[in-house]
């Protein structure tokens, strides 16, 4: 079992810098850009935005080693992560237009929208950096190959600590990958500000869209 | 300043364009197994072992329970002697390990269960290489096939 906690750990690592990034770095990227805290602050913002994404990978882990099937859990878990998918390119296009200008403030939307923009917009506007676990730990739940491919071996574990420490070793395993993103947007963010600011929010915006059509796909195809 | 962050966009533009040309490098690749057909046959070079690769229950989707099965024979008879694994992976874009082990059930036939992780990006063809370990040699084939 040693040598499939760490395979565990290396799919992580690996498949940070070479899937996490293209798939997730945007989310990552939006809300470092969207901050206008200080370097520290916002790169606490991404540990606890890890933090919290690393916990629902053990919450799923956990639950997968305790039943022991991949495809039952992943298939009660299927309509809600196609949901969140959405969530995730709807928070990101609104964070892009924020930041290009385009669009004076997530709450503008709270009077003409539904629940979740009500809350993606709590969510952003809340003052308390602590709002990144609950957002990390929303998004954990995006429909992600890679951590599919954790979450069966964390199945096959057929035990509830062993299935949740596989996804904990897995999450620590993508944290490297995904800091750094947050350490660049960041330092960009900084560097753009006032300069090429509208053409980071268009790009979060296009990313956004794309989200939103992978978790419209997700949900569909279910 | 104006410089320098033009230097930094220029520098995210070929990130993006490097880890692009990375990530997406061979998903391109034609199916050469049409799966749903029925099975498909591939001869390790050099061995003369035949190997029939199946799964069902077909049409073969991501996210349900598979049943890979594979046949070995050598010269027309059945290899009863092999220890057979199927490595799953997607061309282009790494999805970690996923690799099924399959137990011979008898007449040169190996089966085992597993499951095809779906992509959130859309793709749908994936690679099945059977490692074949026979008295301490290993050999292989591929087959690219696509899911439902």
């Amino acid at each position: 079992m040693e040598a499939g906690y760490l395979a565990a750990f290396t799919t992580g690592l690996l498949g940070g810098f070479g899937h996490c990034t293209g798939m997730c770095g945007p989310i990552v990227a939006s809300y470092t850009l969207y901050s206008t805290a200080s370097l520290f602050d916002r790169l606490l913002s991404a540990v606890l935005y890890n933090a919290g994404r690393i916990t629902t990978y053990m919450f799923i882990g956990a639950l997968m080693g305790l039943t022991g099937s991949f495809v039952n859990v992943a298939g009660s878990m299927a309509g809600f992560q196609g949901i969140v998918a959405v969530v995730a390119g709807l928070f990101m296009i609104i964070m892009g237009l924020n930041i290009s200008g385009f669009m004076g403030h997530a709450l503008s939307l709270e009077g003409h929208s539904g629940i979740i923009f009500k809350a993606g917009a709590y969510v952003m506007m809340e003052k308390s950096r602590w709002r990144y676990f609950p957002l990390g730990a929303l998004f954990g739940f995006i429909p992600c190959g890679l951590s599919y491919s954790v979450f069966i071996a964390s199945a096959g574990t057929g035990d509830f600590l062993s299935g949740m420490f596989v996804s904990l070793l897995f999450g620590l395993g993508t944290v490297p990958s995904l800091l750094l993103v947050s350490a660049a947007s960041a330092y960009i963010g900084g560097a753009l500000r006032g300069f090429l600011y509208k053409t980071a929010g268009g790009i979060l915006v296009i990313m956004g869209i794309l989200f939103l059509v992978r978790g419209i796909r997700h949900y569909a195809e279910m | 300043m104006k410089s320098k962050s033009l230097l930094i966009l220029r520098l995210i533009i070929l990130s993006l364009w490097f880890a692009a040309e990375r990530t997406y490098a061979g998903m391109d690749l034609q199916e050469d197994c049409m799966i749903n057909s029925g099975p498909c046959i591939r001869e390790i070079k050099n061995d003369g072992i035949k190997v029939i690769l199946d799964m069902y229950p077909k049409p073969v989707s991501a996210m349900k329970d598979i049943v890979f099965h594979v046949t070995l024979t050598d010269k027309g008879g059945p290899v009863t002697d092999a220890s057979v694994m199927v490595d799953l992976t997607m061309p282009g874009m790494f999805m970690g390990t996923n690799r099924p082990v399959l137990t011979h059930t008898g007449r040169g036939e190996y089966e085992g269960r597993g499951v095809i992780q779906a992509c959130s990006h859309g793709g749908k063809t994936w690679r099945a290489e059977v490692r074949i370990t026979r008295q301490d040699k290993t050999a292989s084939v591929s087959f690219i096939f696509g899911v439902e």
